[in-house]
């Protein structure tokens, strides 16, 4: 994973403030207005077909992808609690687990995954989200606590994150114990839990 | 298991990674019974997720993409905003066009005028010298070669001017 340029951090900085505005398009997705997708697709896009694609590596596939992603963002908007709009978040998750999914259909890993994606995916997950979750700080807080991570500590969240792979999975791909896996990944996600738990007690 | 002991558990469960077993079937009737503590530590994961999975190297998507995204949604490629800009545009090109020849056919018609002008002027000029040089009273004239004394050697027709050839 790169370290995050300029632009990065401000595309995370849209996704905190456009908060606010995303309430706005969620009520717009509530009443079944077509048109306001072209607005999500214009703030979500690139973000959308970028991640997909470094999880497919594959334009072709990225961009078939992509689509399927923003019409069940489109079906499902019924379902999102417009109260507080976390879209960003939610398309997002939705756009990783569509790519996750496509991984493991395409080369035969456990399928039954895909049931409980579903389920982590339901819009109802991401309503009533922190307004402060997705802060400029806090984006920045989890870079920092990335660049800190060791070597190892950094493939097991990008394997993770990125590939979807279980620990088990992991252990194979690195050629080490399932034991020392898990030991990066607890220590990986509790320093990025730690830096972020640091913000959050300072607010 | 209490929510404390699960909180390490819920990147992963919210990655679709924790691996079958004890902890996940816990995760799940926590957050089935609106557990308060779990349902905040299942937010903030997916907070987090968000966060790192935004940081992937950006790759622009072709254009045509957009197009796809929004038949499958339904709404039309071309409205009738489309339509009527592309008449306004269809216009502007017809005025513009018409402007272009007709400004040319001007250029071309002034200039045409001006040749013609100049060239009616021309053949009243020759018509003039050779009317003069027809005329009776007409005499070449040789200037410096030795001529006789003879006074207004050189015709000249004060209504015509000089023809010198």
């Amino acid at each position: 994973m790169k370290l995050v340029p300029i632009w990065l951090a401000f595309a995370v900085l849209q996704l905190a403030v456009r908060l606010k505005e995303d309430s706005d398009l969620a009520r717009r997705l509530r009443d079944r207005d077509p048109k306001v997708m072209g607005v999500i697709y214009d703030r979500y896009g690139r973000l959308v077909y970028s991640l997909i694609h470094r999880v497919v590596r594959d334009t072709g596939v990225a961009e078939d992808l992509t689509q399927e992603t923003f019409l069940r963002i489109w079906n499902r908007a019924q379902a999102f609690d417009v109260e507080k709009g976390a879209l960003g978040p939610w398309i997002v998750t939705v756009a990783r687990n569509r790519a996750i999914d496509y991984l493991r259909s395409s080369d035969g890993r456990m399928a039954s995954k895909s049931l409980e994606l579903a389920d982590i995916e339901h819009p109802s997950r991401f309503a009533g989200m922190d307004d402060q979750a997705l802060s400029l700080d806090r984006a920045r807080r989890v870079k920092e606590a990335f660049e800190r991570l060791t070597p190892n500590q950094k493939t097991v969240i990008e394997l993770a994150y990125y590939e979807g792979l279980s620990q088990t999975e992991m252990a194979e791909r690195m050629q080490q114990p399932l034991g020392t896996v898990k030991t990066w990944v607890r220590a990986a996600l509790k320093a990025m839990r730690d830096q972020l738990g640091e913000a959050a007690a300072t607010v | 298991m209490n929510c404390e002991e699960l909180r390490d558990s819920f990147e992963l469960y919210s990655l679709g990674l924790l691996e079958e077993g004890a902890e996940k079937d816990e995760i799940h009737a926590h957050l089935e019974r609106g557990c308060v503590a779990c349902n905040a530590a299942m937010k903030d994961a997916l907070a987090v997720q968000s966060l790192i999975l935004s940081q992937a190297p950006e790759v622009v998507p072709p254009a045509r993409l957009k197009r796809r995204v929004m038949g499958a949604v339904g709404v039309q490629p071309m409205g009738w905003t489309w339509f009527a800009a592309a008449c306004a545009a269809a216009m502007l090109m017809l005025a513009l066009w018409f402007n272009v020849v007709a400004g040319d056919r001007g250029r071309q018609l002034a200039e045409a005028r001006q040749a013609l002008s100049q060239s009616e002027a021309e053949r009243v000029r020759l018509e003039a010298v050779f009317r003069f040089l027809e005329e009776p009273e007409t005499k070449q004239v040789n200037f410096g070669a030795p001529q006789n004394a003879a006074p207004a050697r050189e015709r000249l027709r004060a209504s015509r001017g000089w023809a010198c050839c």
